[in-house]
């Protein structure tokens, strides 16, 4: 590529972002706070170690309180609650596991659910973000800076319009989880609220 | 005459050698001049068990040296920072040996990295279960779900090797039952709605230096103090002997500068009012001093420390030692100095024999803080008296009673020679015997050795919070198990883990912690060797493959490698020393006279009377539980030896006076002391042994009232007075210690206040019924 080519697709970029003048982080999080988030996803998480894709189907939802209800229904049922900077997990049973016995560090709780409230003011303080819009969807990147963060995790992107369709992270040792989520019309309150007791 | 020229530079020499002796020998040791306010110095060794000594030992000076810190705050963020700068604070603290909070990254990969190399030989117990009863599907359903789990996280990339995540599974069930999680490396806890960080320190140096005690309380002082007046406070809970220790020692000095204090004051003003003179009072310090400082050099020579409980009642023959000085200046206005130690002589040293037997008595007990306290009096005492007989001749005393005082104590003599005493003394004979039913009478017993402690009302507030946040293992409760090799003390423990359980389900105890869950003996580490190969060989695996997990090529790698880990075992030693073992050290005590030895720490005692031995091999220790049992024994067999002495200074006695004078004598000591058994029952005072130990010093000071009157030729006025300024600077010295916060010396100052009045006001009848015996 030549050095102009560079300088053009540069200042492309440059007028890219200023054509979009609407698509900041804080709309985007204006936006995400208009739905809270009620969706079915599906994850596949690829492993170096292991020849096979992970994969596994749920639902997530953000209640009203702004708890996170995370539940894996298959190949086999678990379900996690995020509270600001708490996590209860059950198993498949619906029996609370002890939070020692928990599997998941409380830090990436945090984590998770910053990323599912669209909190990007939060999650500032431990990334660098880079934001890409064109007209009707966006992308953002998120790479720690926060050196603890950086222990584990790689990058992490998400994808969205009015609300989040995608994210995925890349972990240190090289996991690569991708999130899809589709957004259902009926409200999965009905079936999540009771774990939020 | 020349010889009597002689003595008289003589027998002052002696005293200066023996002062000499004393004074240089407490100069070359004052850099080891320490008091030693550990309750447990002052314990009996039980002889019959030295592993139980030895193990209480290792496991009491590890547990003291605890500092148990917990900060309490709304939110996490300050509770975190607050605890970033504690850590920092007492990382560069000389006091500090190490800090067990923060749980880094590189600490957990190397436990991990640990349990992963022994994970075909470790089961936790519930995964033993269910191997054992085959139930494969729920052991595959409960990883599926740690696989699939959003935040599974690390756990993935061992799956290749470990395909049932068996060192993770072991890893989770060895984290105590607590609520605690990490947060930023630090252990945090939520309880009603307040953020917990937890923060154990160990001290580098005892938690009885006075050194360490009095840098530390203030560093955190400060830093509390500080976090108070932040926007978001954090609070400062403390828990550890160190904390205890250094109450008792502020208590200690505080009531030294204002109850001791007081004390010298009135001292001081009574003899300056008394004898108008400064010449009294300057011997007479001179005496105590001379006292004081011998009983502490013989202290230190033989038990090279000073118990501060053997300061407080060892300064109390301060009480017995001014008798001897006060009766020498009282004795009369003409005499000459040398004829005043002759006159006095009988009556003094009598007085110091009859103390001596007393204190003889105590010695014979197994306490050493007992010991140390005769040993302190009896020579103190020998000091005091021989300074008065040698040094206070050289002396002229010209000073003699105010005269008021004397007219004082002529007319007060006068109004009691015209009572009935000999029928007063009849009836006294009453109060023995009523004093003797309450003493068996007494059931509760509250020779508690808690007593020794102050009741610092923050610190047990402190406690009591720190406790309904977290389990804190009882530190002077706790199993001790014992056998003849390493392997057969691992599964000793292993056997006891149902009961031990047990004691868990029926609420006796809250919890313990038992080395064999986190150690299996060899015989288990074989047995679940061959469990994990029966699920290798199992259908388990196709759960994996199906739901793609693992591939067939890989599960095939990952059993080649459990076969070659045939031979795998973990061992003590390598545990021990590991990341993993490190932290339990203090319980595993190694070889203890030619038996393994290793402990289990009880959490949370709710019902002390259910727990008791196991097995021969597996012993309930509590050595608070013991000493209350023997200072009970002891207090009963105090009680014994103090009618014992009151015998033998009977005996002693009528080969000088005949035994009808002999028991007059004695009488009075016997009365007072039964008057304060009599007097504590109805102030609801409970018979201790300290109680006890003071009705020992009332004998020898009653004995003295009685002696005086005996060797003088009638009821003289003089004697009187002597009495009285003794009985008055006793009651001020020790009676104010009744104001004490320390229970044990407040029970002291009060039998001392009580029996000293009593002696007193009872030594004018006695003293004038001997006379009377004697015919004069």
């Amino acid at each position: 590529m030549s050095k102009y080519s560079l300088i053009i697709l540069v200042s492309a970029l440059f007028f890219a972002n200023q054509s979009f003048a609407q698509c900041t982080l804080d709309t985007i999080t204006q936006r995400l706070s208009e739905t809270k988030l009620n969706a079915s996803f599906v994850q596949s998480k690829k492993i170096p170690a292991l020849e096979n894709v992970l994969k596994s189907e749920g639902s997530i939802w953000l209640s009203e309180r702004a708890d996170l209800v995370w539940q894996v229904d298959k190949p086999i049922k678990s379900t996690m609650v995020i509270k600001q900077g708490d996590i209860i997990q059950f198993n498949r049973k619906d029996q609370r596991i002890d939070s020692h016995k928990a599997v998941a560090p409380t830090g990436l709780a945090g984590l998770f659910y910053s990323i599912a409230s669209g909190d990007f003011a939060a999650l500032s303080e431990q990334f660098e973000i880079e934001l890409q819009c064109n007209q009707l969807t966006w992308e953002v990147l998120l790479q720690p800076k926060d050196q603890q963060i950086s222990q584990f995790i790689k990058e992490l992107r998400l994808t969205g319009d009015e609300q989040i369709n995608s994210f995925s992270y890349l972990e240190k040792r090289g996991d690569n989880t991708q999130v899809e989520l589709t957004h259902l019309k009926t409200p999965l309150s009905s079936e999540l609220a009771r774990y939020l007791d | 005459m020349s010889l009597t020229k002689q003595s008289q530079l003589f027998y002052p020499a002696i005293w200066f050698v023996i002062v000499a002796i004393v004074s240089l020998f407490l100069v070359a040791n004052r850099t080891q001049l320490k008091v030693e306010t550990n309750i447990l110095k002052l314990l009996p060794k039980s002889e019959a068990d030295p592993m139980l000594d030895v193990a209480f030992e290792q496991y009491a000076s590890k547990n003291m040296r605890q500092l148990v810190i917990l900060l309490e705050s709304d939110r996490p963020e300050e509770g975190i920072n607050a605890a970033k700068n504690l850590v920092s604070e007492l990382t560069n603290s000389i006091h500090i040996e190490d800090i067990k909070t923060q749980v880094s990254a590189k600490r957990q990969q190397a436990i991990g990295e640990f349990l992963f190399k022994y994970k075909h030989s470790l089961l936790s117990q519930s995964d033993r279960l269910l191997l054992s009863q085959k139930n494969y599907d729920e052991f595959n359903a409960e990883n599926l779900e740690i696989i699939f789990s959003p935040l599974a996280g690390g756990l993935t990339s061992l799956i290749t090797s470990d395909p049932f995540l068996l060192s993770y599974r072991f890893s989770q069930s060895l984290d105590s039952t607590s609520d605690f999680v990490l947060k930023e490396g630090f252990l945090s806890t939520q309880v009603n709605n307040k953020n917990y960080i937890l923060i154990v320190a160990s001290l580098a140096t005892s938690p009885f230096s006075q050194k360490t005690q009095s840098d530390l309380t203030a560093l955190l002082s400060e830093l509390s103090s500080q976090w108070q007046q932040q926007q978001a406070p954090v609070r400062m809970l403390t828990t550890g002997a160190m904390f205890y220790a250094a109450e008792a020692y502020r208590t200690a000095e505080h009531e030294i500068s204002t109850i001791g204090l007081t004390s010298l004051l009135l001292v001081i003003l009574l003899i300056l009012v008394s004898f108008r003179s400064l010449t009294p009072l300057l011997l007479t310090s001179i005496a105590l001093a001379s006292g004081i400082g011998a009983g502490l050099s013989i202290i230190l020579f033989i038990f090279e420390e000073i118990h501060l409980i053997t300061l407080v009642f060892g300064a109390s023959l301060i009480g017995v030692a001014v008798d001897y000085a006060f009766h020498y200046f009282v004795i009369s206005k003409s005499l000459q100095a040398r004829q005043r130690v002759r006159k006095i002589f009988p009556a003094i040293s009598l007085g110091l024999l009859s103390s001596v037997v007393g204190y003889l008595s105590l010695l014979t007990t197994p306490f050493p803080g007992l010991n140390q306290m005769a040993l302190f009096c009896i020579v103190g005492l020998l000091v005091a008296y021989l300074t008065v007989i040698l040094l206070f001749p050289i002396f002229s005393l010209k000073a003699d009673a105010s005269g008021w005082l004397l007219t004082l104590c002529r007319n007060r003599l006068a109004k009691i020679a015209q009572v009935p005493a000999f029928a007063i003394w009849c009836f006294l004979w009453l109060l023995p015997v009523v004093a003797i039913a309450i003493v068996l009478g007494q059931t509760v017993s509250q020779d508690n050795i808690r007593q020794f402690q102050t009741t610092s009302t923050k610190l047990q507030q402190d406690e009591a919070q720190i406790k309904s946040v977290l389990e804190l293992e009882a530190s002077n409760q706790f199993f001790l198990v014992h056998a003849k090799t390493s392997e057969q003390l691992l599964i000793q423990l292993e056997k006891i883990q149902p009961a031990l359980e047990n004691l868990v389900n029926q609420g006796v105890i809250d919890g313990f912690e038992n080395l064999s869950q986190r150690l299996p003996s060899e015989v288990q580490q074989q047995s679940n060797y061959r469990l994990i190969s029966d699920l290798y060989q199992s259908q388990a695996k196709q759960t994996l493959l199906e739901f793609g997990v693992i591939t067939q090529q890989q599960y095939t790698m990952a059993l080649q490698e459990f076969d070659q880990d045939v031979g795998v075992r973990l061992k003590p030693e390598e545990w021990l020393n590991s990341e993993m073992g490190s932290p339990f050290k203090s319980l595993w005590l190694g070889q203890i006279a030619k038996a393994h030895v290793a402990i289990v720490p009880i959490i949370g005692i709710n019902d002390l009377a259910a727990l008791s031995d196991i097995n021969s091999n597996v012993r309930f220790v509590d050595k608070v539980g013991k000493v209350t049992e023997v200072f009970s024994q002891y207090r009963v067999q105090t009680t014994k030896l103090l009618l014992v002495a009151l015998l033998l200074i009977t005996l002693m006695l009528s080969v000088r006076y005949g035994l009808l004078k002999a028991i007059t004598i004695v009488s009075a000591p016997l009365f007072s002391i039964s008057v304060t058994v009599i007097a504590l029952f109805f102030l609801g005072v409970n018979l201790t042994l300290f109680n006890t130990l003071a009705l020992f010093l009332i004998i020898g000071i009653g004995i003295d009232y009685g002696l005086f009157f005996a060797e003088s030729s009638r009821l003289s006025e003089r004697t009187f007075l002597a009495i009285t300024l003794s009985a008055l600077t006793t009651i001020f010295s020790f009676g104010l210690l009744a104001l004490s916060k320390t229970v044990a010396i407040q029970a002291f100052g009060l039998t001392m206040l009580i029996g000293i009045a009593s002696s007193y006001i009872l030594s004018p009848i006695i003293g004038s019924l001997v006379l009377k015996h004697s015919g004069k």
